[in-house]
């Protein structure tokens, strides 16, 4: 196993070191002086100065990408032109808000998804069945931020129940925190949710066919213990790895989400971060979406190997 | 076409043909087919089909509620809703095609050319597949259409770009499964070029996975299209966009909440269908999945 999971890191470490090279060549496809483009609005002589010689403009190209990616593994992220803040304390402060949505989203995800698609796959062709199916492809159809703004309309514009946006952190007041949250980890979670309803139903069919399920029904086994004993420890081996992906995805929808909800989120940090032509945000944020996710796959397969017998020894 | 692939030619078409066949018979499909097509032709013939001009705006007719005279009511700036959601299909779909096919003009060739020669080639090209498939989709998306600029054009390109990994995975994949088999060895022992025994050879027989892949990713490509755009990345104002319809709806949930269901209906709507058809597309194209 550790054999294995050598391996997948192995290829992890030059995947980011990979994309280190393509987020910096991002920055090449501005036209122009990059000092002017990575300044933005910002026309300060001193400020203009301070990002050439900063990020070493008059050097050769290799050198500029090896002290750019030196400043960022130690922890140096540039300063956003906008704020003028360091970009790693603005990441401190914002990533703990989405990770906090992502986790209530995957939750959410986690308990409709795996009893919708179990049902499913119990029931195969019943309307239990049908209305997983139509469900699934509902929640990959819908438009997150779409589905935000008719969750608005309804129970804060409507019915007035729920704050139709912002954020209050969950030390400082946790009812006031899971009411306001609640809507965006719905809106968020439903696409994950699908995934995982799909998947888990056809991992159970796939499961419920093989001949130890077989063997166990044969000796008189309940309902009951077959599933849940039998079935769906195996069943929800690919659903395990399946939601740490999935989970590594989040980020991405939770551009819009946060966008929609007014949430000062890692997510709304790369929006206000592309409108302030704030290139070193985005080139930061980038990374560390591509970090984050690379990270879940890695989980991804410690997961698996931990759950496959197979791969234990 | 070469001997050897007149050869597979009968059985290929039967294939073809029953592939066909169950497609027909798939619900799924023709529900699938009927709202894609219905969307091409309302795209094609939206100068026909829209009551008004779907940037006039009126004055006279501001934020008034679903009548005879507005089926879907009129937008803060008095223009016609369904005028702009019929002419809005013309971006997404355009968006929705235009991606695809970018990723798939760069994803196979490369896809292909990676299983195909192996070794450094294949490396090279699967770590860069493998780089890109790290960055969230829509974070890549958004990052390459701020910096390319927002237009219409540049987040078709972001999107097809963000999708191209993916067809370069699939190609790939695909053709290593292919290129064991005895009739790519015939073809080499034949001393055909390389580049002969990739397009003759091996793309036709990856394409059904890929035609599905393809018809999952348009849906996907058309709401990617529609977050850029009510991001403020997509269509320039005023002409009309689904996404940038519902981005303007925010500021009047109250006053005017049609504006926000219509354009969001269509999107959903739409990328349904596309849905569908991938479905359909693989239960047929892979019947023993």
């Amino acid at each position: 196993m550790i054999r294995f999971l050598a391996s997948r890191l192995a290829v992890a470490i030059p995947t980011l070191l990979l994309v280190s090279v393509l987020v910096f060549g991002l920055q090449k496809l501005l036209p122009g002086d990059p000092a002017l483009a990575l300044a933005g609005e910002e026309r300060n002589p001193d400020v203009i100065a301070y990002l050439r010689a900063k990020y070493q403009f008059d050097r050769p190209i290799p050198i500029q990408y090896a002290s750019w990616l030196g400043a960022f593994l130690q922890g140096d992220l540039g300063v956003s032109v906008r704020t003028r803040l360091p970009i790693g304390a603005m990441v401190a402060e914002k990533l703990p808000v989405t990770v906090e949505l992502a986790v209530l989203s995957m939750i959410f995800a986690i308990v409709t998804g795996v009893p919708a698609g179990v049902l499913a796959a119990l029931r195969r062709g019943s309307i239990w069945d049908h209305l997983v199916s139509v469900f699934g492809l509902a929640g990959l159809s819908i438009p997150s931020f779409w589905l935000g703004i008719m969750l608005i309309l309804l129970f804060s514009v409507r019915l007035g129940w729920l704050p139709s946006g912002g954020y209050t952190p969950f030390f400082e007041n946790p009812v006031e925190n899971l009411r306001a949250m609640a809507m965006p980890s719905f809106v968020l979670g439903a696409a994950a949710a699908a995934i995982i309803m799909r998947h888990t139903r056809s991992s159970m069919l796939t499961v419920l066919k093989q001949d130890y399920v077989r063997t166990a029904r044969a000796k008189g086994l309940a309902n009951g213990a077959v599933v849940f004993t039998h079935a769906l420890r195996n069943g929800l081996i690919p659903v395990v790895t399946l939601g740490a992906l999935q989970f590594g995805q989040l980020l991405s929808g939770a551009v819009l989400t946060e966008q929609v909800f007014g949430i000062p989120g890692f997510g709304k940090m790369i929006v206000d971060g592309v409108f302030g032509r704030d290139y070193a945000v985005v080139q930061a944020v980038v990374m560390i979406a591509a970090a984050f996710f690379l990270l879940m796959s890695f989980l991804a397969d410690l997961a698996y190997a931990l759950l496959n017998p197979r791969l234990r020894a | 076409m070469s001997a050897v692939s007149e050869e597979r030619a009968p059985s290929s078409q039967r294939g073809e043909r029953a592939a066909w066949r169950r497609l027909l018979r798939e619900p799924a499909a023709i529900i699938g087919g009927v709202i894609v097509g219905g969307f091409v032709l309302i795209a094609i013939f939206a100068p026909v089909i829209a009551p008004y001009d779907p940037n006039a705006s009126d004055w006279m007719t501001i934020r008034e509620a679903p009548s005879l005279a507005h089926l879907f009511g009129t937008d803060d700036l008095g223009r016609d809703v369904l005028s702009r959601v019929i002419f809005g299909a013309r971006a997404s779909l355009a968006a929705g095609f235009l991606s695809v096919t970018i990723a798939l003009a760069i994803g196979l060739p490369l896809g292909v050319a990676a299983g195909y020669f192996g070794g450094v080639t294949d490396m090279a090209i699967a770590r860069i597949a493998d780089a890109l498939l790290a960055c969230p989709f829509l974070v890549l998306a958004i990052a390459l259409a701020a910096f390319l600029g927002p237009s219409l054009q540049n987040a078709m390109i972001a999107i097809g770009v963000s999708a191209t990994p993916i067809f370069i995975r699939l190609a790939r994949g695909q053709t290593l499964a292919v290129r064991a088999e005895d009739y790519i060895s015939a073809a080499q022992s034949l001393g055909l070029p390389h580049a002969k025994i990739m397009a003759s050879h091996i793309l036709p027989n990856i394409l059904p996975p890929i035609v599905v892949q393809a018809t999952l990713t348009t849906a996907i490509a058309v709401l990617a299209e529609a977050s850029l755009a009510f991001l403020g990345l997509g269509q320039a104002p005023p002409d009309p966009s689904w996404g940038s319809m519902l981005d303007a709806a925010r500021q009047f949930l109250v006053e005017a909440p049609w504006m926000a269901v219509w354009p969001g209906l269509a999107i959903v709507v739409v990328v349904v269908g596309f849905n569908l058809l991938g479905d359909a597309l693989n239960d047929s194209l892979n019947p023993l999945d």
